[in-house]
Parts: C-alpha cells; sequence; structure tokens
C-alpha cells in the first residue's frame, strides 16, 4: 500500500529526471562536433552557468548525503567535510582559476604541460588523474547503488548498471556540454529540495533557530556532538582530512575542468567567486537539515548507526517531515528527496567520465592531427576516440563497484580521492605556476611520490585494507604524511637534476613569458620578439582558446 | 608599505606588469593570510585541543559557532577579492595589453 506508492513516486520521479537530461543531452548532441565542443563546452558557458555546474560538482552524494550522515551521527566532525570543500574555493579563487584559464586548454594537465613539454609528465599526470576519478566514480556509484537498492527494491548490481548506462549516455552523446547542463538542473533542484527540507523543518520543530541549535547539539546518547573526534577518534585524522579536502580540491581534475568552459580568465574568476557563493548557501543548508535530523531522527539513530548506512539520512528525513511513514506527504518528500540525490549522482559521475576520457585519449594515448581533419567535416576523430574510451571506463567501472558491494562510508571513499589529489597533483601544479626553479625532473618525482605515498597509506589503512585485523596504518586518510612528501618529492627532484645541470638554455624566458601569459592570457601586451618567442611558443600548447560561437 | 611609494620616485614609469604583480601580491598577501589563519586555527583546534571547542557558552559550543563563522570568512574574503580585481586587477590589465598596441 503506502509503502509501494512511495517506492512507485521515487521510481516516477528518476524516470523524469532521466527524461529531462536525455532531452538536454539530445539538445547538447548537435553542438558537439569538435574536440573543443567535447572536452569544453565550446567555451561558451557563462560564469553564473559555470558557478553552478562546480557548485553541482561538489554537492556529490558524498556531500549531500554522506555529510549529513555524518553530522546527524557523529556531529562537529561532520562539518569538516562540508567546510573545507567549500574553503578550498578561495585559494583557487586567489591563486588558480585564472592562472589555469590563461595557461590550459582543457585539462589541469595542460597547465603543467604549458611550462614543461615532456612526456613522461604528460603520462603521469594522466595516470594519477585515473585513479582519482576512478576512486571517486567508485564512489558515487557505490551511492547510487545503495540508494536505488534501499528505495526502490532494485539488486545493487543492477542499480549500478542502470546509472552506468545512462552516465554513459550523457558523456558519449552530449560530451561536456551535456554533462555542464544536466549538472546545472541538478545543482537548482538540490538547492530547491534542501529550501523545501528547511521550510517543513521550520514549520515542524518549535522555537526559534538558537532552541534548535541548542536541541540539535545537546549530547544525545552515547555521542555529545559538540566533541571534535567522535568520527576521527584523534587529532591526525581529523586534520588530515582537513589538509586532504583544501587541497585536494585544487588538484582535483573534474573540477578544474569546468575552467575551461568559459571564455576568458576573467570568466574563470567570476565562476570560481559564484561557485563559493552558492556552495556557501548550499554548505550553510546541508548543515542545517543535519541538525534538524539530529532533533527529528533522534529515536533512530540508534538503528541508523548499527545498519552503517549513513546515506539513509537525508531522505528518511524528507519522509518524516512530509508527514511520517506510511503517509502520502511523507511518501512523496521521501521520493523527492531520494530522486534529487540520485539525480546528483548522475550528473557527478558524467564529469568524472569525461575527465577520465580525456585523460586516456589526450594524455595516455594522444595522436596527432585531429583538429585539422575535423575542419574536413568528416568528424573529429578525438571525439571518436573518447566516445569509444569512455565505455570502456564506464564498463570497468561498474564492474569494480559491483565487487567492491555497498559497503564503504561515501565521504571518507571521496576522501581518499581528495587525498591523492593533494599529494600527487596540488604541490606540482603550485610549484609550476609559482618557483622559477623548479625543473621537469622535479614535478616528475613530486607527483610519483605524492601518488605513490598516498595510494600505499590508504590501501593500509582502515578504509580499504581487506584483512579483518586491525590494518597497518590507522590514519584513515594520508594526506598529512603524503601531502608533505609530494613537495618534498618536487624538491629533491629539482634538486638532483639542478646538481646534474640540467639547466635549460632560456628556462628563465619560459618561466617569465608563462607567468605573464598565467595573469594577461594569450594576449598578454608583448609583441613577440625573435629572440624569445621561439622557446615561448615552442613551450605554449598550440591552441590559444578562442571562444567558439 | 616602502616599494610603494619608492617606485613612482625612482623610475619615471614602471613597468604596468610589476605594479600588477604588486598590487596582486599585496591583495592575496593580505587575503590569504586572514583566510588562513581563521582556517588554520579552526582545524588546529579541532584536531589539537578537542576540549577548548567543547567550551560551552549557555547552549551553544565554541566548535559549532566557530565551524559557523568560517562560511561567511570565506564569502567576505571571496567577494573583497573579486571586487578588488574588477576594480584595480582588471583595469591595469587592460591597460597593459592596449599599452603594447602603442609600442
Amino acid at each position: 500500500m503506502s509503502g509501494l506508492d512511495a517506492q512507485d513516486t521515487a521510481l516516477a520521479l528518476f524516470g523524469l529526471i532521466v527524461v529531462v537530461t536525455l532531452s538536454v543531452t539530445w539538445w547538447a548532441a548537435r553542438r558537439t562536433r569538435t574536440s573543443e565542443q567535447f572536452w569544453a563546452a565550446g567555451r561558451a558557458i557563462t560564469p553564473t552557468q559555470n558557478g553552478l555546474a562546480i557548485t553541482g560538482d561538489f554537492l556529490s552524494a558524498a556531500a549531500f548525503l554522506g555529510s549529513t550522515g555524518l553530522i546527524f551521527l557523529f556531529g562537529f566532525d561532520g562539518t569538516i567535510y562540508l567546510l573545507f570543500p567549500l574553503a578550498a574555493f578561495v585559494p583557487v579563487l586567489l591563486f588558480y582559476a585564472e592562472r589555469m584559464r590563461n595557461l590550459g586548454t582543457f585539462t589541469l594537465n595542460d597547465v603543467l604541460l604549458s611550462r614543461f613539454r615532456n612526456t613522461v609528465i604528460r603520462r603521469i599526470l594522466a595516470v594519477s588523474t585515473l585513479v582519482i576519478t576512478g576512486l571517486y566514480l567508485l564512489a558515487q556509484l557505490v551511492a547510487a547503488g545503495a540508494l536505488f537498492q534501499l528505495l526502490a527494491g532494485v539488486p545493487f548490481p543492477v542499480a549500478v548498471m542502470v546509472t552506468s548506462v545512462i552516465m554513459l549516455l550523457y558523456v558519449t552523446i552530449g560530451g561536456m556540454l551535456a554533462t555542464t547542463w544536466v549538472q546545472l538542473i541538478k545543482a537548482i533542484a538540490l538547492l530547491s529540495v534542501l529550501v523545501l527540507l528547511i521550510v517543513l523543518a521550520i514549520v515542524q520543530i518549535r522555537g526559534g533557530f538558537g532552541a534548535w541549535f541548542a536541541a540539535a547539539t545537546a549530547p544525545a546518547g552515547r555521542i555529545n556532538p559538540a566533541r571534535p573526534g567522535n568520527f576521527f577518534g584523534n587529532g591526525w585524522n581529523a586534520f588530515s582530512t582537513g589538509l586532504a579536502l583544501i587541497f585536494g580540491v585544487i588538484g582535483l581534475p573534474h573540477v578544474m575542468m569546468r575552467f575551461f568552459t568559459v571564455p576568458d580568465a576573467t570568466s574563470a574568476r567570476r565562476s570560481a567567486t559564484r561557485a563559493l557563493l552558492f556552495l556557501a548557501m548550499a554548505t550553510f543548508m546541508v548543515i542545517t537539515v543535519a541538525l534538524a535530523a539530529r532533533i527529528v531522527l533522534s529515536g533512530q539513530s540508534g538503528a541508523i548507526a548499527a545498519s552503517g548506512n549513513i546515506n539513509v539520512v537525508a531522505p528518511l528525513l524528507g519522509e518524516m517531515l512530509g508527514g511520517g511513514p506510511g503517509t502520502v506527504g511523507g511518501g512523496i518528500v521521501l521520493a523527492l528527496v531520494s530522486a534529487v540525490a540520485f539525480a546528483t549522482i548522475l550528473a557527478v559521475v558524467a564529469g568524472l567520465l569525461i575527465n577520465a576520457s580525456s585523460a586516456v585519449v589526450r594524455d595516455l594515448w594522444p595522436q596527432r592531427g585531429g583538429a585539422r581533419r575535423a575542419a574536413d567535416g568528416k568528424g573529429d576523430p578525438e571525439v571518436k576516440r573518447a566516445r569509444i574510451v569512455s565505455v570502456v571506463i564506464a564498463v570497468v567501472m561498474a564492474c569494480v563497484t559491483v565487487l567492491a558491494g555497498p559497503k564503504p562510508y561515501v565521504s571518507v571513499l571521496v576522501t581518499l580521492a581528495l587525498g591523492i589529489a593533494a599529494s600527487a597533483n596540488f604541490p606540482a601544479l603550485t610549484l609550476t605556476l609559482f618557483w622559477r626553479r623548479f625543473t621537469a625532473a622535479g614535478a616528475i618525482t613530486g607527483i610519483s611520490v605524492g601518488l605513490l605515498s598516498s595510494a600505499v597509506l590508504m590501501l593500509l589503512g582502515p578504509t580499504l585494507w581487506p584483512g579483518a585485523a586491525p590494518s597497518p596504518v590507522s590514519l584513515i586518510d594520508p594526506t598529512i604524511i603524503s601531502l608533505p612528501l609530494g613537495f618534498a618529492g618536487c624538491l629533491v627532484g629539482t634538486w638532483l637534476s639542478r646538481r646534474r645541470g640540467a639547466m635549460e638554455p632560456d628556462e628563465d624566458a619560459v618561466f617569465d613569458a608563462m607567468r605573464r601569459r598565467s595573469m594577461l592570457g594569450p594576449d598578454d601586451g608583448v609583441k613577440p620578439s625573435p629572440a624569445v618567442s621561439g622557446s615561448d611558443s615552442g613551450q605554449l600548447p598550440a591552441s590559444r582558446n578562442q571562444g567558439a560561437g | 608599505m616602502s616599494t610603494s611609494s619608492s617606485h613612482s620616485w625612482n623610475q619615471l614609469s614602471p613597468d604596468p606588469f610589476t605594479v600588477l604583480r604588486a598590487r596582486q601580491r599585496q591583495a592575496v598577501t593580505l587575503l590569504g593570510t586572514i583566510f588562513f589563519g581563521w582556517f588554520g586555527l579552526f582545524l588546529t583546534l579541532a584536531a589539537a585541543a578537542p576540549a577548548v571547542m567543547q567550551t560551552r557558552w549557555g547552549p551553544v559550543s565554541l566548535g559549532w559557532v566557530y565551524a559557523l563563522t568560517l562560511i561567511p570568512l570565506a564569502v567576505l574574503v571571496a567577494l573583497a577579492y573579486a571586487r578588488f580585481a574588477n576594480r584595480v586587477l582588471d583595469p591595469l590589465r587592460t591597460q597593459i595589453r592596449s599599452g603594447a598596441v602603442v609600442r
């Protein structure tokens, strides 16, 4: 009876979301012919649209479902998972957004390659991109499967397959334009659902925000939600996770990729500002929703903690606020929250897939001459290869997810991906932009050391360690060790290559030209003088990123 | 600071790109220090001094109140930089680009 109604409503809403987003994909397909259209949406996204899309990337299953659950169960510790990704946008805005747009073509990797034209760097960055997006994809697909299974009664493997197929349709048919619009639609839907939950909560819970806040953070059961350390156990874990979240975002390929979909650096800066504003609203609302859940669902915290599935807190809160289990209102709100959470996952996995395929097609296995042949009207071979690679990646990831099963905490898995991004990509990216004496060898060593150390520490850590016994490493997140190691790798590699005398003849001129271009863009006010421009244009990517009509 | 006053005396026309870099560095240093200081203190206290974060003032605890100040702080820092970039940095960039045509 009513339980079935909620499932039917949820499935109908899932269907509606899929139909709407696939229509958008169809529309985008007609605007996706060249590689610039496929990877960067033709550079025609506006700052507000891009800001919303970036917000959407962050409001993944981890942020919306995972953080709500973590705050609900553990209190204070959960806020770190929300506040630090938001915080990351301040350094992104101050140091990275404009520079990356000025230097890169399609991806984060292009930025490093604009200074060091080095095949090894290209390959190794592609590997780190694949590892990061792979872990992130795993987290999202696990969440999708668990959600689908719980709310629609579909078995986990089937749910994962359905999600993967829809993700593939977005990416292969509509490219980055479809991926961006799906993300936009979902961001608006999710923000609206958060507003709805808060309005319902304000209507139902008596007292003002102060009384609310006091009730939600008062000790309940064995947990004192005001105490740091309920989830992390010790300070090292908290610190490490904070570092991973703030610096991981800067090295996160699928989010940084969005800064290349706008026409110029000023638009990139405005995207970052707007993303931060939208994210600030969202963060505030998710925290409020989680606090409301602590009041409304206080009777069920024991059962939810025992089940280990913290991702159901937000949907269950919706059900309670709509009128309770078994009522029509409860069923509708439950279905709405679940459907939007599902849309969230779909939008995020699409962005991840397109990013992973760019790493393979453009960096791991590049082929020349695509743009020229595209101009002949025969279709861009790079786009064709991107579609094939996307299918392969999606199949592999779906199988891995089914094997992994619905267990792990989604927020923690995402933080592992961020930890790798913070340890492997962030140090090399930062030193490439700001350190004159940095060398290609330094970048290679730094990326490898960061990648290997974070990956090994994770495999030995409590989240991924397969054995039943306590894992050899007790850190939940390895960033506090692997991020300094990544920087140390960069420094040692640079020092060793300098000692061997690997000084390029005009590397000062190359650095100066890169710095100038990073702040001014392609039109950097320097007339090409023969002495400098030879090395300059040789070091920079050929594409000058004209905004396409 | 001393550098900002000296360049106008020592050089008749300072390189506009040097000016752009100096202005940007000033803004970024100020905003970056505020931001990293406030967030760093939060993370350090949460990690190293959980007892301090549990300090209660009536119904609320220091940790939660601190957490909620981080959101407006991030917004204010971002808006301040955006405003500075629009009003100061962008005109300087335009000037540098148009200067190249004259040269």
